[in-house]
């Protein structure tokens, strides 16, 4: 063994990938506005991060001051 | 993916220290139940992905793989469980090494570790459905579609595709309830400012006709039009209005608000609102004892679970029996009440609304009048009716929970009732009110204005938070319909491209019976259907008429399907873990043909405790010569035994010096129709037909002996007519040992048959023994080259015989004369 314990790496999985691109470009077509696409996309896409809270805050970033 | 070459496996499960030479070759590991061969399946999945479903998967309860993977005897020294994994990634041309210790399973060592590799072997870890055992091959076929969906999905790894799909839906749900709130609120709101400025309806021309005359009053300029920026009470000297507000009460307003507040009760007390409730409130009975409405969701998947593990003629949950299709309706009908009754409580949720909104109504009626108590001189306790609007509150949240029902119809039985406690006080209000001198025209239109713009600005800000909410919830719902649209749309591509490919696998299998088979994947939200066509009779689901067989061959077909979708060329590795056990021996060689044909790059593991269906792969061209290895024992303290001569005869040889002649005689016995059986198919020898497959060592090794030395004359003959003299000798020479081995051999044979001389055994020592073994060795020695210990074998395999050769090709004769 030439190298040290690492972590496990991370990937992304296929299919899923596929349909959040086709989502998000869909979301483009239907004049969406784009800084909710570009919320939804950094927080699928980059983040991973799925959560109801996670998506909500995507979509609606002011809820809490409005609220 | 990888392609595997050679696996290490110390002191994990069962196994003690095992390394496997697998080559990137199809590789069979075969042996009877407990020898072993699951332990090999494990070490595979460990290494590649640090975990063992077997340790963790559902019904494992307290198992861990820290605790439970180590052997036994090494579970307080986890460190020393280690898997090592040697392998070739095709797609990148690299060879590299994969160690994995039970005591940091979270770590592995990866060697050489750059990027592309770290992120193959992340692919990989990520698809632990690499291997595939019998008991999840068959959940893709006889599960209920809501669980079939989950393992599929899992497969295809759309967990997170439905983790979204959820979180949208949750989100625009959540929006529309808001939306249903806010509305309910603007609309009392909007009552409430109609009341205040006495007028039918809310129009901008009534507003200002209503308005205009009392600004006039108080010499104040007329409002043009109305803006959200426009105040009613625009010029009136606020500070010293709203201290008028707090210090007095506002006689006209005071009127109003009293008679708006007994018209409300009147309302709530009507006879219309008591025929209301009561009707709702059988409703609610109604469904009391229903207990779909408690736990309909957990009902629901029970059900739905139950529906689609009938297999025999009795219920899967208590045995009792019953016809498998009126049980069945019995089920369906059961869901179908279900779906009834989610549709009855949006019903009553409808009817429901009104007397929400009358409750709003009326607690906000309480606390305008309740608040002209503290002004009044002296002061009046209005405290019931404050308490009262609290109470309409509580039974206003009920009624919106729907559940429980009892608190529900403890609401519907207390909202009509005004306590007279609460009349009392609204008497002394109005009286109150009544009393105080009537305002002059100015003070009455000051008051009106002021009270005025303070209810059109509690509407206009609900009515911009509802505003706010309806477009929130107009976009959470688009996304979600788009996200719904999309996903359905590309996943019912895939199902379609796997329904396919699913088909043509399937009848590659079964294309003698079944040539004109298909099947349907039916995907609906959270559901995956599964029709299979059945001999042209129609579709039904793969339990109903198919044999146990044919679906084991349907799981298969669908893994492979789903795996080869996901992975295309990618799909190198899989370990099949005794998955085929029951596909009846006529497809058993067209599987093979399958693995071998349909998935040329793809590296089968494959364990089996069948020794027939072995031959079956060997002989089908899955599994080359040298890559399976045979259990035949296995202990705690040596793990599983493989039937390797070295082994045994040392094994047999350590009995017999410790005088337990009866051990080592029961082990060469055992070894001897191990090695027969596998001789006789090496060799093509003809052995008299079992239907029950038990053949005896009497009954396969004179056939291995008499086919050996006719392939020897053949081969003698052939080397003749092609004038090859110096292969004739050899041969010859070969001929003659071979007869002078069997010839010692028979000479001990009756040594070794317990079942006529077992009591005689008792009476031997090591040195009676010793020349037997060593005959039977002699004679298993000269059937295997004495190069690379392999045993010979004929080839083809069927057909004509051509040569008689071994693995290194030392030994190479040909059987075909000129």
């Amino acid at each position: 063994m030439n190298s040290p314990q690492q972590q496990e790496p991370k990937g992304q999985p296929e299919v899923p990938t596929q349909i959040f691109a086709e989502f998000l470009s869909q979301l483009e077509k239907a004049e969406t506005p784009m800084d909710v696409v570009e919320r939804l996309r950094e927080t699928i896409l980059i983040n991973q991060d799925l959560s109801d809270r996670a998506i909500r805050m995507a979509l609606f970033p002011d809820e809490k001051s409005d609220d | 993916m990888i392609k595997a070459e050679r696996l290490e496996i110390h002191e994990f499960r069962g196994i003690r220290s095992l390394t496997l030479n697998l080559e990137g070759n199809n590789f069979a590991v075969c042996g009877p139940n407990g020898t072993g061969k699951s332990g090999i399946v494990d070490a595979l999945e460990f290494v590649l992905t640090g975990n063992i479903s077997r340790l963790s998967g559902k019904g494992t309860g307290e198992l861990s793989i820290k605790e439970h993977a180590p052997h036994v005897d090494s579970r307080n020294n986890p460190d020393k469980a280690r898997v090592i994994l040697t392998a070739f990634i095709p797609s990148l041309g690299k060879s590299i090494t994969i160690e994995r210790s039970v005591k940091t399973a979270d770590a592995v060592k990866i060697t050489p570790n750059d990027k592309d590799v770290l992120n193959v072997i992340a692919q990989v870890a990520m698809h632990p459905e690499f291997a595939l055992s019998r008991r999840e091959l068959i959940r893709y076929v006889l599960s209920a579609p809501g669980d079939r969906a989950k393992e599929v999905q899992t497969l295809l790894r759309l967990d997170q595709i439905e983790e979204l799909r959820t979180a949208l839906q949750k989100i625009a749900n959540a929006c529309r309830r808001h939306v249903t709130s806010l509305s309910t609120e603007r609309n009392v709101a909007r009552n409430q400012l109609i009341k205040a400025l006495e007028i039918p309806d809310l129009t901008v021309k009534r507003i200002i006709e209503s308005v205009n005359p009392k600004r006039t009053l108080l010499a104040l300029a007329p409002i043009e039009t109305l803006t959200p920026k426009t105040s009613l009470k625009d010029g009136l000297a606020t500070v010293q209005s709203v201290r008028d507000r707090i210090q007095r009460i506002p006689k006209l307003l005071a009127n109003n608000d009293v008679k708006h507040l007994r018209e409300s009760l009147a309302l709530l007390a009507s006879e219309g609102t008591q025929l209301q409730c009561e009707m709702v409130k059988k409703q609610f009975l109604a469904l009391k004892n229903e207990p779909a409405i408690l736990n309909n969701v957990t009902r629901e998947k029970f059900l739905k679970t139950g529906l689609g593990m009938i297999e025999a003629e009795a219920c899967p949950l208590c045995d009792t029996q019953w016809q498998p299709d009126r049980l069945r309706e019995l089920i369906a009908s059961k869901l179908r009440h279900l779906e009834k009754v989610a549709l009855k409580r949006a019903e009553m949720e409808k009817d429901l609304e009104n007397l929400i909104v009358l409750l709003l109504e009326t607690k906000q009626a309480l606390l305008a009048v309740y608040s002209y108590g503290a002004l009044a001189k002296p002061p009046l306790d209005t405290s019931r009716l404050k308490q009262h609007a609290s109470e309409l509150e509580i039974h206003k949240q009920r009624l919106e929970s729907f559940l429980p029902i009892d608190e529900s119809i403890l609401s519907l039985d207390s909202i009509t009732n005004i306590p007279a406690k609460v009349v009392e006080e609204i008497d002394a209000i109005a009286k109150v009110v009544e009393s105080i001198p009537e305002p002059t025209k100015q003070d009455a239109a000051r008051d009106y204005l002021v009270i005025c713009q303070e209810r059109l600005e509690a509407f206009q800000d609900v009515s911009r938070r509802l505003k706010q909410a309806d477009a929130r919830f107009a976009l959470s719902q688009n996304v979600h319909d788009i996200y719904a649209e999309v996903s359905t749309s590309v996943l019912n591509g895939i199902y379609k491209k796997v329904q396919v490919e699913f088909a043509e696998l399937y009848k590659f299998i079964n294309r003698e019976d079944e040539g004109g088979f298909d099947a349907r994947l039916m995907p609906s939200i959270g559901k995956l259907g599964f029709d299979v066509n059945f001999y042209g009779r129609g579709h039904f689901p793969p339990g109903a008429y198919h044999s146990e067989g044919h679906q084991d061959g349907m799981g298969l077909c669908l893994y492979l399907a789903l795996m080869k979708y996901l992975l295309g060329d990618e799909f190198t590795f899989a370990v099949l873990d005794d998955v085929l056990m029951s596909v009846d021996s006529g497809h058993r060689r067209e599987v093979c043909k399958l693995l071998k044909d349909k998935f040329p790059n793809t590296q089968f593991i494959l364990t089996t405790h069948d020794g027939i269906w072995l031959r079956h792969m060997k002989s089908a061209g899955v599994i080359k010569p040298g890559s399976s290895i045979q259990f035949r024992r296995w202990s705690v303290d040596q793990g599983p035994t493989e039937w390797q001569d070295r082994d045994v005869w040392a094994e047999i040889d350590s009995h017999a010096e410790s005088n337990d002649i009866l051990g080592a005689s029961s082990i060469l016995r055992n070894y001897l129709e191990y090695i027969s059986a596998e001789l006789c198919q090496r060799l093509r020898a003809p052995v008299e037909f079992r239907g029950d497959a038990q053949f005896q060592l009497g009954d396969l090794f004179p056939n291995v002996i008499g086919k050996f030395r006719r392939l020897l004359k053949e081969a003698k003959k052939a080397a003749q007519s092609w004038g090859q003299d110096d292969i004739f000798a050899l041969i010859a020479a070969r001929e003659k040992d071979f007869t002078e081995r069997v010839k010692e051999s028979k000479v001990e044979e009756w040594q070794i048959n317990p079942a006529i001389h077992y009591n005689e055994w008792a009476d031997f020592g090591k040195e009676d023994f010793r020349p037997v073994v060593f005959s039977q060795r002699e004679l298993i020695t000269s059937l295997r080259c004495e190069k690379c210990n392999g045993s010979f074998y004929v080839l083809p395999e069927r057909g004509t015989a051509e040569a008689l050769r071994c693995d290194c090709g030392l030994l190479n004769l040909n059987l075909v004369s000129k």
